[in-house]
């Protein structure tokens, strides 16, 4: 770092520090009126002004390359916008957790026992046969979240979410809640049936395939 | 969606004050979550900050990097532009800042603080530069500067900004612009013509 040096010792200095911006016009009315009037008595700076306003040019005219794409900007935004909404829907279920009946609170480590096998069967369901090496697969949005009552058994939610065409994409999450993927077209019917399963507490839906 | 070509912007004219009123209400369209807006604020944005971000960070591929997350910040944060200052001067000053932090990730060359001691690499006054060797003089001249002088550099000539608008971006004060300036134009004279034209 170079150290800072006084450049208003002399008016000369001053304007000479002021060059770059008065070849680009962007000084105030009282800087542009300095330099001028020493310009007019300081043939060191006429000269001084006339190499500034070549190496402006120069510097300028430099290249520079980087070409916009869009589309890598679109896609972060696709996904911050999946994020926050599946963010605003789990504040929605903490609401929902809390008017819950205070039975579900003891069985959380029942279900946590219960994900670690669900998880495990439900895994290699998620994963697609094969990857084409260019074309990674989209990751599944989730589009429902539901709540299980804590007694429910494996294969119940296994077969909950076998019989409604439903993958796994995340949980369970704080509210003990999962986040499961559904065919768009299926979901107003996939969450009548959830809600009308005894082992189901919650079921609602997640707009994530909205568009912002 | 087509790419615009990038020729089809010229960034210093397309550089405020003209284009502020525009700007600005290309902002407020943001603000309303107007994706075209943004996409139009994206295109006038990139070359320059493209630009601008090269001289804070060295590696192409952080400063697209750094780009994006800048542009992110301006999708999501819109409302927080509060027209007390320039349009410009709100997304480079997200743009500097954001720059800085993956600059600390980068191993950044010390500046060559000798340089401008020893004899110039450059030709002589008796050799006529052509301008390819007179650029190519310039760009190694850049690349000696510490990053903060080839900032300021780059927002005087190339985005044509003041220097009381380039002190708000870098949150520096006005007389470390100057002397940062003072002491990048001594530098890179040596290169445009040689030493006898380094009259400072």
């Amino acid at each position: 770092m170079a150290k800072i040096i006084a450049l208003r010792d002399t008016p000369h200095q001053a304007v000479e520090a002021l060059l770059p911006w008065y070849v680009g016009g962007t000084l105030d009315a009282d800087d542009r009126a300095a330099v001028e009037a020493h310009l007019q008595a300081c043939p060191d700076c006429q000269a001084a002004l006339n190499l500034e306003r070549r190496l402006c040019l120069e510097v300028a005219a430099l290249p520079s390359d980087g070409r916009p794409d869009w589309s890598r900007l679109q896609r972060r935004m696709a996904g911050r916008a999946v994020r926050r909404r599946a963010s605003g829907a789990f504040a929605g279920m903490a609401g929902a957790w809390r008017a819950a009946p205070s039975w579900l609170g003891w069985a959380l480590a029942a279900q946590a026992a219960l994900l670690a096998v669900f998880g495990a069967l439900a895994l290699p369901v998620s994963s697609p046969a094969y990857h084409a090496l260019s074309a990674p697969p989209a990751p599944l949005v989730g589009n429902i979240i539901v709540i299980f009552r804590p007694e429910t058994r494996e294969r119940d939610l296994r077969a909950a979410l076998l019989t409604n065409h439903a993958r796994l994409v995340d949980g369970p999450t704080a509210s003990d809640a999962y986040v499961l993927n559904t065919p768009a077209a299926e979901r107003a019917a996939i969450l009548t049936r959830l809600r009308a399963r005894a082992d189901v507490v919650l079921a609602e839906p997640i707009n994530a395939g909205a568009t912002p | 969606m087509l790419e615009m070509p990038s020729a089809v912007i010229d960034p210093r004219r397309t550089a405020e004050p003209s284009g502020a009123p525009d700007e600005a209400r290309l902002i407020a369209r943001i603000i309303h979550r107007d994706r075209r807006a943004f996409e139009d604020l994206y295109r006038l944005y990139h070359p320059r900050l493209t630009r601008f971000l090269r001289n804070v960070v060295r590696r192409p591929a952080i400063a697209e990097e750094v780009l994006d997350d800048t542009l992110m910040v301006v999708w999501d944060q819109a409302e927080r532009y509060n027209g007390q200052c320039k349009v410009s001067t709100w997304i480079f000053a997200i743009a500097y800042r954001k720059g800085l932090n993956a600059r600390r990730r980068e191993d950044e060359p010390i500046e060559d603080r000798d340089a401008e001691l020893r004899p110039s690499d450059a030709p002589g006054p008796e050799l006529q530069f052509d301008r390819a060797q007179v650029r190519q003089n310039l760009m190694s001249a850049l690349d000696q500067l510490s990053s903060d002088h080839r900032t300021v550099v780059d927002l005087t000539y190339f985005h044509e900004m003041g220097y009381r608008e380039i002190a708000q971006i870098m949150d520096c004060p006005v007389d470390t612009v100057k002397t940062r300036m003072f002491h990048a134009r001594r530098r890179l004279k040596r290169a445009l013509d040689g030493p006898l034209a380094d009259w400072l």
